[in-house]
């Protein structure tokens, strides 16, 4: 293994030893929080879309916004500060400060003052500052980086608190519980609160038009530090900023819900300060409280450090619109099990951290956590603004490669026929060619399998390219689906039947997994369809994942020249593997004309969505095989195209028992598995799904998984091999 | 002043309810409309999950108890 995956994987391997546990115990809280209350209303949808619609608006129209917020603020009687960068917003601050000879400052949580890292800048200026979030706290206590946009301690449990305020504070009794720790801390913290001569905070919306921040908290600590002093900074990146109340509704119903499972925050504090209510001295309890002597100050701190460039950018636009929420870690996999500190940059962490690294800090900071996103897909549900996070990710990615040199290209000219320039990494060039390796390892089968797996080629292919030893190859098929099917005989009952269709065989249909075709075939024709297969191209899957958009665009033009035809003839194309139903769905509108992208999204179909249509319109369910006790896992990306239902409903339909596995995703997510950086997160990914399946009254069932990596990474950690659900269905 | 106790009593007005939020952000747009512009909506005692597991009582109180009138 080359140094730099060999300190990838030493890194990660160690805080799946440390962190990991108490992120999953956390995320999966959370996330189950989140299922629970989204299903208490009916109108999610709607809200998310509305919620989008006021963010693409406010994006669009935010030097306007910036003018009437800074006219709304001074009008309250406040001062505005645009800053260009950390720097600029540092120096204004600790102006402030300065100003008010503050010794002391309480701080609620904000990610935008992590992003500057104002905290050491008023260090620098002899200012003692607390973080009063109880998250934000522990960290500060244990001086480290938050690993959570909203758990900035998601990473550690009770007990790992417990011994570091043991260790840390030395109490006369030492605190075991959540309870102990809790208390301590609200007290110490609120001590600090009374004291601050200045308070900070951040502020998770903006309204312009009344110069109101809305700050969102559980536990109280924002508007205590917002009201307690005389003085209140307040620091938002300009993104923040929504035209007025009447824009705040659905947000206030999404973010509680999609951050912490909650159907509403506890505390929806909406201030336009300074704000009236008078200051307590705590000094003179006994003094009458007198509002009109005050001199309160405020300070809205408006950044940009980037933001205005990235409005300026088609693909990382979007970034703007997060509420920082951070459902898009908790719902990503990988995320669960090793956490921000892995799958993160210099400030933010999670899916969207890729375009908030990007664009304020640059690409260094985003590359090098940016492969961790697999592109499953699952966090476009969860997103409470529908930020298309993995594209994202793809983008950064891709701007990535074109930045980085490799030394080994020549190794690969001709197996990696891309269009993406020298320079992206041998690894993604390998594993983003796949459809070419598998065409010459299917010629050569089975000479190419033994070849690849024997030792020698293995250590080389793991030197060179980061392929891990410990996975097994895929073994190709001499025979391809499109051979086996141009040799058979045509049924007679093709050319009258009610249903045309083409299959679209993706390279592992075609050249690996070639029996999940043929039960398509099967499937399909026992249900009166007439089935023509189409010739065998990679859809662009392979080389989105490695960031070669080039190329994939490139792939998606030669399979849409390919089924045109059929197309044309009134065919509809019927989709094996979900992830290629999910690129001619989702990512196609990004690589072809709107026309064509359209046209093939609107008339594809994944296999068992396409025989649950055929069963609703009077075809013979009789036809297929029946009955038996299956577990069954979804593809990531089926979910997300909510195709998922029609394989549980087909397999009800003809009297199967299905047990359903609730993770996110398998964690093989096509090349990642494979690549030596990370085969160890891939597998303890992997072994909560392998977990569940092999659990009592499971572990006897049929395993049947719809998607090829699914099915290689339950084969690996599982002692009975998966099959497709059509291999299940379809007729002998 | 309803974030330092450790209990807080409210009390409404049982005509002054609101049923949802949208009820609750067509009140808030008139209300900013005539020139209020602060309002803070919480909905029970301050909580945190932060050490681990969900405790209540943190900044804000923990116990809290609305009481409403219905007679007027």
């Amino acid at each position: 293994m080359s140094a730099d995956r060999e300190r990838k994987a030493a890194k990660i391997r160690h805080l799946l030893e440390t962190e990991g546990d108490a992120v999953f115990e956390n995320t999966t809280h959370v996330n189950e929080g989140r299922y629970e209350t989204n299903a208490h209303r009916d109108d999610i949808e709607e809200l998310r879309d509305a919620s989008r619609a006021i963010k693409e608006d406010a994006i669009e129209r935010l030097p306007e916004l910036i003018e009437t917020v800074r006219e709304s603020v001074e009008a309250n009687g406040g001062e505005v500060y645009v800053a260009d960068d950390a720097a600029d917003a540092n120096r204004y601050i600790t102006e402030v400060a300065e100003s008010k000879d503050a010794e002391t400052l309480a701080k609620s949580k904000s990610m935008t003052t992590e992003e500057i890292d104002v905290n050491e800048a008023l260090e620098v200026a002899g200012v003692d500052v607390t973080e009063t979030d109880l998250g934000e706290f522990v960290v500060q206590v244990a001086d480290e980086a938050p690993s959570h946009l909203v758990g900035p301690a998601f990473h550690k449990s009770t007990e790992d608190i417990a011994a570091l305020f043991n260790a840390h504070f030395d109490p006369d009794e030492p605190f075991e519980s959540a309870e102990d720790l809790t208390q301590f801390a609200r007290d110490h913290v609120g001590e600090k609160i009374m004291d601050a001569d200045v308070g900070m905070t951040g502020a998770n919306f903006v309204f312009a038009e009344s110069g109101t921040i809305a700050l969102v908290t559980n536990e109280g600590n924002a508007r205590k530090c917002a009201v307690t002093p005389d003085t209140h900074v307040a620091v938002a990146g300009v993104e923040k900023l929504i035209p007025s109340v009447d824009e705040f509704p659905p947000f206030a119903e999404l973010i509680a819900r999609a951050a912490g499972g909650q159907d509403i925050a506890t505390y929806l504090s909406l201030l336009s300060p300074p704000v009236d209510s008078p200051v307590v001295d705590f000094d003179a309890p006994d003094e009458p409280l007198d509002g009109s002597t005050d001199d309160r100050e405020f300070h809205l701190v408006l950044l940009d450090n980037g933001r205005t460039e990235m409005r300026e950018d088609d693909d990382l636009r979007e970034t703007l619109y997060c509420i920082r929420c951070g459902a898009c870690a908790n719902s990503c996999a990988n995320f669960q099990h090793v956490g921000g500190h892995a799958f993160g940059g210099e400030t933010y962490t999670g899916g969207i951290a890729t375009g908030w690294e990007a664009g304020v800090h640059g690409l260094d900071s985003a590359a090098e956590f940016n492969d961790l996103c697999t592109g499953c897909s699952r966090c476009v549900d969860a997103c409470p603004v529908k930020i298309d996070i993995p594209w994202i990710n793809t983008v950064v990615r891709d701007r990535v490669n074109r930045g980085t040199d490799a030394e080994f290209d020549w190794l690969v000219e001709g197996l990696t026929p891309d269009a993406d320039p020298g320079g992206v990494d041998l690894q993604k060039r390998l594993f983003g060619n796949f459809g070419t390796l598998a065409k010459l390892g299917s010629a050569t089968a089975p000479v190419s399998n033994w070849l690849a797996d024997w030792g020698p080629t293995r250590a080389v292919m793991e030197r060179v390219a980061g392929v891990d030893r410990r996975r097994d190859l895929p073994a190709f098929q001499r025979e391809t689906l499109v051979d086996w099917f141009d040799a058979r005989d045509p049924l007679p009952a093709a050319g009258d039947a009610d249903r045309e269709v083409v299959l679209y065989p993706d390279a592992y249909t075609n050249y690996v997994l070639v029996d999940r075709g043929k039960a398509a075939v099967r499937t399909l024709e026992a249900l009166g369809a007439d089935v023509a297969v189409a010739p065998c191209h990679e859809s662009g899957r392979a080389p989105l994942s490695q960031g070669m958009i080039a190329t994939a665009r490139e792939n998606a033009e030669r399979v849409t020249d390919s089924l045109d035809p059929y197309l044309d003839a009134g065919r509809d194309v019927v989709v094996v593997e979900p992830s290629d139903l999910a690129a001619f769905r989702r990512e196609y509108e990004r690589l072809l004309d709107a026309d064509r992208a359209e046209r093939l999204a609107e008339h594809s179909y994944e296999v068992l969505e396409y025989v649950y249509g055929l069963l609703e319109n009077g075809a013979d369910a009789d036809a297929l095989a029946s009955g038996g006790d299956v577990a069954f896992h979804s593809h990531c990306q089926q979910r997300t195209l909510d195709v998922d239902v029609y394989t549980e409903a087909v397999f009800e339909r003809l009297g199967y028992d299905v047990v359903t596995s609730d993770v996110e995703c398998c964690g093989m997510a096509g090349s990642f598995g494979y690549k030596s950086e990370y085969y160890e997160l891939s597998v303890d990914v992997g072994e909560t799904l392998a977990d569940q399946f092999a659990a009592e009254d499971v572990a006897e069932r049929e395993l049947v998984a719809s998607g090829a990596s699914c099915d290689e990474q339950l084969e690996s950690l599982l002692p009975q091999a998966a099959t497709h659900p059509v291999e299940l269905l379809a007729p002998e | 002043m309803s974030l330092y106790p450790r209990t807080h009593v409210g009390v409404v007005r049982a005509s002054d309810l609101h049923a949802d939020v949208e009820a609750t952000a067509a009140w808030l747009h008139d209300e900013f409309d005539a020139g209020r512009d602060s309002a803070v909506l919480a909905t029970g005692a301050s909580a945190t999950a932060d050490m681990g597991e969900l405790v209540h009582g943190v900044h804000g109180p923990q116990d809290v108890h609305a009481v409403v009138v219905t007679d007027r």
